[in-house]
């Protein structure tokens, strides 16, 4: 489960990250606004997120803590596959 | 007609109105400018692109010359004058309204912008254009912000006019802005007036935009807070900024809408009316602002870098000097000065000078893009 987790929010991310190369992972702890992502890409990534996982964000969630890196992300987006996230809204 | 390229007299004549000069002064050049002969729907287009039809009418009413001006255009800017007017007294009871109920719930507030000066600075003559209520909140007060305003009536949203209904932001939007909570969403009051339909209120929670290097600590702003009395009438009390940091605000907020090229695609790029409001203001709260008052509040927020953008601009367009008055002078380069911030990771930078911007209808060309 995790690492079908863990790729499928690497192929949501590259959409959105234009500093990746095609042979490059998306890493962990690099801050995602220094891999391209703008406010502009960070507004598609969230809708695309929320699409492929099927869940939506709450208000709570939605800060920069939580788009900071691709860990941020894959941590945050367990809480809400776990249904925790409703607790958070 | 072609329209013309560079600026003419029309565009001269909202400058100088812009600049502030002494009003026997201004209404020598008016009446010059007026008798040489004017293009009025160029210059209907240019104030309307700058907000500042109502400043034109009142300064053509004010001035009692009628001499050169077509005898429909001097209705319709006596009209607008007129509505402007109305319109003022509608937005400022709206605006006791909620700032009382702000006030009863604990939730400190200051008017900004217009709201904040259109009283004082324009002396409530309705020569000041009158756009959305602008308040600026504590960000941690945004859910009881909104709250109150939902109690009020208001609806988050904005009005659509053919439907008559306020349409409510889309799932888009919506993250947007809490991914930038430098603002609030906006929400709009359905008044039921035909001459004033709807207010919008855009209550900001910084003095610059989220995750921006220029920050200005909102709580101190807030707890300095002062009140100016409006005559409406009824008589009111709006809470508004301290000199100090409402001239910084609108100096910053001309920064903001001049150097992010999303405005462009918007059509809000900066507008001749918010360089005549740091003007104006410039002037009214000289005492408060001149012997190293303001350049300390500047200096103690590290922002010199964008209000030196915004006086060099003054400076070199409306001839004001305020680079030298406030001591900051050799503070930013030029290529700072032609900088924008871009969408994404392009660099782009302004290739003409701020009055050829103005000028321009369309402004994109003028920006390069690498």
């Amino acid at each position: 489960m995790d690492d079908e987790l863990n790729q499928r929010l690497e192929d949501v991310l590259r959409i959105h990250l234009p500093a990746i190369e095609p042979d490059q992972e998306v890493p962990g702890e690099v801050p995602l606004v220094k891999l391209g992502l703008d406010s502009l890409r960070a507004v598609n990534l969230v809708l695309d997120l929320e699409d492929t996982f099927g869940v939506e964000f709450p208000d709570a969630m939605l800060s920069e803590s939580t788009f900071s890196t691709r860990r941020s992300l894959l941590e945050n987006l367990h809480v809400l596959l776990s249904g925790e996230g409703a607790q958070a809204a | 007609m072609t329209p013309p390229t560079t600026p003419g007299p029309e565009w001269e004549l909202l400058e100088m109105l812009c600049r502030e000069t002494d009003p026997g002064v201004r209404t020598a050049e008016v009446g010059r400018l007026i008798g040489g002969g004017l293009r009025w729907g160029e210059v209907f287009d240019h104030a309307l692109r700058h907000k500042m039809l109502p400043m034109l009418a009142h300064e053509i009413a004010e001035s009692g010359i009628t001499q050169g001006v077509p005898i429909r255009v001097l209705e319709h800017l006596h009209s607008v004058l007129a509505v402007n007017r109305y319109r003022r007294r509608v937005w400022y009871a709206e605006l006791g309204r909620v700032a009382e109920a702000f006030a009863s719930r604990g939730l400190p507030t200051v008017a900004r912008k217009g709201a904040a000066y259109e009283s004082t600075v324009y002396h409530g003559n309705g020569s000041r254009w009158i756009g959305d209520l602008d308040l600026l909140v504590r960000q941690s007060d945004g859910p009881a912000v909104t709250q109150v305003l939902e109690e009020l009536g208001y609806q988050c949203g904005l009005f659509d006019f053919r439907r008559e209904v306020v349409v409510p932001f889309d799932r888009a939007e919506l993250i947007k802005y809490r991914l930038n909570p430098d603002h609030l969403p906006q929400y709009t009051f359905v008044t039921g007036d035909p001459l004033v339909p709807i207010i919008e209120v855009d209550c900001a929670t910084s003095l610059t935009w989220a995750r921006s290097p220029y920050q200005v600590d909102v709580d101190e702003v807030l707890a300095a807070r002062t009140e100016v009395t409006v005559d409406v009438p009824p008589q009111l009390r709006v809470p508004c900024a301290q000199p100090v940091h409402q001239f910084l605000d609108t100096v910053l907020h001309l920064f903001r809408e001049a150097w992010f090229d999303w405005w462009l695609e918007k059509e809000q790029d900066v507008d001749l009316m918010k360089f005549g409001d740091v003007i104006r203001l410039s002037r009214r709260y000289a005492d408060d602002l001149d012997g190293g008052r303001f350049v300390e509040v500047v200096e103690r927020y590290d922002v010199v870098q964008p209000v030196c953008w915004v006086f060099e601009h003054l400076d070199r367009t409306f001839g004001t000097g305020l680079i030298d008055r406030f001591g900051l002078a050799g503070r930013v380069s030029d290529t700072f000065l032609a900088s924008a911030a871009a969408t994404g990771a392009e660099v782009a930078v302004w290739g003409a000078d701020m009055r050829t911007r103005l000028f321009a209808r369309d402004r994109r060309p003028l920006m390069a893009r690498t």
